[in-house]
């Protein structure tokens, strides 16, 4: 569906250009008040894309900062929409955004996206090309391009943007940055990130029964963009995100909340290389299950992460799936590694520190460091912290484009969500298989396994084993593009 | 079943055996006397045959013993296994061969007629059958890994030294030229101090992390499913355990670790100032069994696991952090070698970082140093570590001389003073797994998972000394009526 930008002077445009000429700032919507008049620039009036689950919640946080009025609902099934359809009753309820957006862009001023991670990229596209302020869940989207193409179109549209990674706006990382700022671990050369996830099921085969679609769910929208497939028994709500047609596994779930830290404080940008391994599958004695639509049940990714003006190249290592780096010497044994199931680690030529999910209790290692130094407050908190996070994006889209950051808009979280996307991309290629030549009918070769990939990150490509180029940018079911 | 009632261990008769140990020993001037002088109808040379019982003589009991069979000296005597199926082919190899069911049975009626024994059951069997055999003076050759506990790896390495028998684990690549080239290298200073060591494998090749087999099956009439058992908890039978599978469930095997890192541990082991590790820690991929529901499948070993050991160098030079990786997943690819270079190889591999230089190997395949252009650029020392006649294939054949010489006449690869801490070192890893896999219920429901933590080992003692649970995988209980 093709989206043009709006030629008339909507509210929207409005209310960018009010946050452009910041000299009078908001006008309070009761001085200009009178019947039917909709204040323009105290209200940001919200549509959420896929309103169940965490756009539930993200779109009642939008709500609780007092300034947004959440105007649309869209979700393509009714029993995911319930709990935000009574919470917001005035909120008009679409199944397909395409509609919502063609119908109503004159009272949209931002978007909230939290679709299944196949359809981030193009909701949050169709949203960003008629002005609108976006926030999309973690992870920005499926597929490096889209990440890319997400993080170009908020330069050009001159949208607000911020990823749902809500941590990026707590007090954790800040501190981090402060001390890493402050020198105390030196020049950092290996970072380890790990994760619980998945904590559910993974590199199992496809459930092939073919399942009755519930009346309330628009099975052909949910597909969106993912190839046509006939609905399967608890694909949804939840199950889609095991499954790389829609999700994008651990590495997707967690990936954008642990290695934001690190990305964030190192200033990262993209990776130069990246190696995986996953744990393996055997469906019997020496007959390895092969089950590529699944992501694996655990994987050991590591990027390297180029010299960056006088700093060393990085190493980051990624484990999910219940694997864990070494602990730390510097730990003692009752002391709790991250938060346990998930964390991060920096080694630096002069000291650790480590944080749980979200930046959550920055601690220097040993943790008796932490009492010995003081290094005063220079990085300035969000109100709320990573609870801010939500009331901070609709203060910047109420601000207007480059008005006042944000903790995570897409110029951060889209090379941080490529990056995190390149572990994906590792795992498909290592599990991309051929018929050995002169083999045996069952006897396949991995090409993609036991090799490191070499990535141009400017020109988006694999440069030592093109077919790993593949799953840099899907294609897409027909009629649907971003 | 009642006790078996065992005959003393030791005879006072001048036993073939013992002839052969005398004659080994005090009379190597003229060494052995070929049968062919002695000869004479009914009579038995006692010092030109090794008589050899198998116990375990399916799969690798099975080559293990063509490969004894191999040195002219070796006659394969006596067969043994709880499974008439799994015996079938080294019957019909070795068809004058007795062949026995309960390896007590034999052991009793036939000890004064075998001099060695070979041990390659299941895991859980290996330490009963040797001591057997050991307490018998019989010079034993174990498959690896050498035994499934901690304890009984300890216990059988006293016991060689205390009977005087000839020993040898059957890592057979502990025999192989490779790791004779690795150690000359690494002697020679062209990788400085090692301070780190990867090791990996693909095993396990077969499911791992699932649930316990249930089910009601007969007894397949050709197996002694009592036998079979034998050391393990009473069960009912189920055919997923057999022949192979039984490796991947704690109560017969010991996993991937088991299964390989005997072969790819061997070269730290026999290259490094190493034995026993103070720590151990790990982590598994965890099973789901169904949405945010962790599936608590003690029974089986992980579908893949990491390990970490801390070894103090016997030098005084520091420690050794070792890292151990099944399952599929891989350490980290050593900065020096090429993007599209492979790792080890399909079996695994191991990677030692020194403080002048990687190299990396396994151990069927030649070490290089890496980057792997520094293999021209350095002078590589001669061999000066003799090499095994036949190297890999000579485990065996090596093993069959050293019995005729004598306990303490012939240096073998795999005695098991070498390969009982190379066992208990392999086996500290699956007692860091299932105390990982330890799972506790609180009064509310709640589960946690208290022996995620780092294990703290007191070597001497054999003993976890924070974490006491931890210490009921040091030495199971045997069933009755069996005992080590």
């Amino acid at each position: 569906m093709d989206h043009s930008l709006s030629k008339s002077v909507s509210r929207r445009t409005f209310l960018r250009n009010a946050g452009v000429a910041t000299a009078f700032t908001i006008v309070p919507r009761f001085v200009i008040g009178g019947k039917g008049f909709r204040a323009p620039s105290d209200t940001l009036y919200v549509a959420g894309i896929g309103a169940g689950g965490k756009g539930e919640s993200d779109i009642a946080h939008f709500a609780k900062s007092g300034k947004a009025q959440i105007s649309f609902l869209c979700d393509v099934d009714q029993r995911r929409a319930a709990t935000s359809v009574k919470d917001f009753p005035n909120a008009k309820f679409y199944k397909d955004y395409r509609e919502m957006l063609d119908k109503e862009q004159k009272h949209i001023d931002a978007v909230s996206v939290s679709t299944p991670d196949h359809n981030h990229a193009i909701q949050a596209m169709a949203a960003m090309q008629l002005g609108k302020h976006v926030y999309v869940q973690k992870p920005l989207t499926h597929d490096i391009y889209e990440a890319r193409m997400l993080t170009e179109a908020a330069k050009k549209y001159k949208v607000v943007t911020q990823m749902g990674n809500q941590g990026s706006s707590g007090d954790g990382v800040r501190q981090l940055q402060e001390w890493y700022n402050a020198g105390l671990i030196g020049d950092v050369h290996t970072v380890y990130c790990w994760t619980n996830r998945p904590i559910w099921p993974q590199g199992i085969p496809w459930p092939s029964q073919k399942a009755e679609i519930p009346k309330e769910l628009d099975w052909d929208l949910w597909l969106g963009t993912a190839p046509y497939k006939d609905y399967v028994e608890k694909l949804v709500p939840f199950n889609w995100r095991g499954w790389w047609d829609y999700g994008t596994g651990a590495l997707g779930d967690m990936a954008c909340h642990i290695i934001e830290p690190p990305f964030k404080v190192l200033g990262l940008g993209y990776p130069e290389a990246v190696e995986c391994s996953v744990g393996s599958v055997y469906v019997d004695e020496f007959k390895r299950g092969y089950f590529p639509e699944s992501c694996p049940p655990s994987s050991h990714i590591i990027m390297t992460f180029p010299e960056r003006q006088g700093k060393s190249k990085i190493k980051l290592h990624w484990m999910d799936g219940g694997i864990q780096p070494e602990r730390l010497d510097e730990l003692g044994p009752n002391e709790k590694m991250g938060d346990g199931a998930n964390g991060a680690t920096f080694i630096g030529t002069k000291g650790k520190m480590m944080c749980g999910t979200y930046g959550l209790a920055p601690s220097l290692l040993p943790t008796s460091r932490n009492n010995e130094v003081s290094i005063p407050q220079s990085i300035k908190r969000v109100p709320g912290g990573a609870e801010g996070h939500y009331a901070q994006w609709v203060e910047a889209c109420l601000a207007g484009y480059g008005k006042m950051e944000v903790s995570s808009p897409f110029d951060i979280a889209g090379p941080l969500t490529e990056s995190i996307l390149m572990g994906n991309l590792a795992i498909r290629s290592y599990d991309l298989r051929k018929p050995r030549e002169g083999g045996k009918p069952d006897q396949f070769d991995y090409p993609g396994r036991f090799i490191k990939l070499l990535w141009d990150g400017p020109s988006m490509k694999i440069t030592n084993f093109d077919a790993a180029n593949q799953f840099v940018k899907r294609d897409y079911r027909s009629g649907w593009k971003v | 079943m009642p006790k078996i009632k065992t005959t003393p261990p030791l005879s006072t008769s001048l036993s073939r055996r013992s002839f052969l140990k005398n004659a080994a020993v005090g009379a190597a001037a003229f060494s052995i006397v070929p049968r062919f002088v002695l000869g004479g109808n009914g009579f038995i040379a006692p010092s030109d045959t090794l008589y050899i019982a198998g116990i375990g003589v399916g799969g690798k009991g099975e080559s293990d013993l063509t490969g004894f069979a191999k040195n002219p000296k070796a006659k394969i005597a006596f067969l043994c296994d709880v499974d008439d199926r799994q015996a079938a082919t080294s019957r019909g190899n070795f068809p004058g061969a007795k062949y026995y069911k309960d390896f007590r049975v034999m052991l009793d009626k036939e000890g004064k007629g075998i001099d060695a024994v070979s041990v390659s059951t299941p895991d859980h069997m290996h330490a009963a059958a040797a001591m057997a055999a050991i307490e018998r003076k019989k010079h034993v050759y174990v498959q690896k890994p050498l035994t499934h506990d901690i304890y009984e790896a300890r216990m059988l390495a006293e016991a060689a030294k205390k009977y005087k028998v000839v020993t040898q684990m059957g890592n057979q690549f502990g025999s192989a030229d490779h790791v004779r080239t690795a150690k000359e290298w690494v002697d020679a200073g062209l990788i400085g101090d090692v301070t780190r060591v990867d090791t990996w494998t693909n095993r396990p090749v077969w499911p791992q992390g699932i649930p316990t087999p249930t089910g009601t099956f007969d007894v397949p009439k050709e197996l002694d499913w009592d036998l079979w058992l034998g050391t393990a908890k009473q069960m009912d039978y189920n055919p997923a355990y057999l022949p192979f599978n039984w490796r991947g469930w704690w109560e017969f095997g010991t996993g991937a670790l088991g299964d390989m890192a005997c072969h790819i541990m061997d070269a730290p082991f026999r290259i490094l100032p190493i034995d026993f590790p103070t720590e151990v820690e790990c982590s598994t991929t965890t099973a789901w069994e169904g949405f945010f529901k962790e599936a608590n499948y003690k029974d089986a070993c992980p579908a893949s696991s990491i390990i970490h050991l801390k070894f103090p160098r016997k030098d005084g030079k520091g420690d050794i952090k070792f890292t151990w990786m099944d399952g599929g997943l891989l350490p980290e690819r050593p900065e020096g070698l090429l993007p599209g270079e492979r790792m080890g190889d399909t079996n695994g591999g191991y990677i030692f970082y020194g403080t002048k230089g990687t190299l990396m190997g396994n151990y069927a395949i030649p070490p290089v140093l890496l980057p792997t252009s520094r293999m021209k650029e350095v002078t590589l020392p001669s061999p000066s570590i003799p090499r095994i006649p036949g190297a890999q294939d000579g485990h065996y054949t090596e093993w069959v001389d050293a019995c005729f010489l004598g306990y303490g006449k012939k240096q073998l690869s795999s005695p098991f003073e070498f390969a009982g801490p190379v066992t208990e070192a392999v086996l500290m890893g699956n007692l860091a797994i299932r105390s990982y896999q330890l799972q506790k219920v609180a009064a509310n429901g709640n589960i946690s998972y208290p022996g995620r933590q780092k294990l703290l080992w007191d070597a001497k003692n054999m003993k976890i000394t924070n974490f006491d649970e931890a210490n009921a995988f040091v030495k199971r209980d045997y069933r009755a009526p069996w005992s080590l």
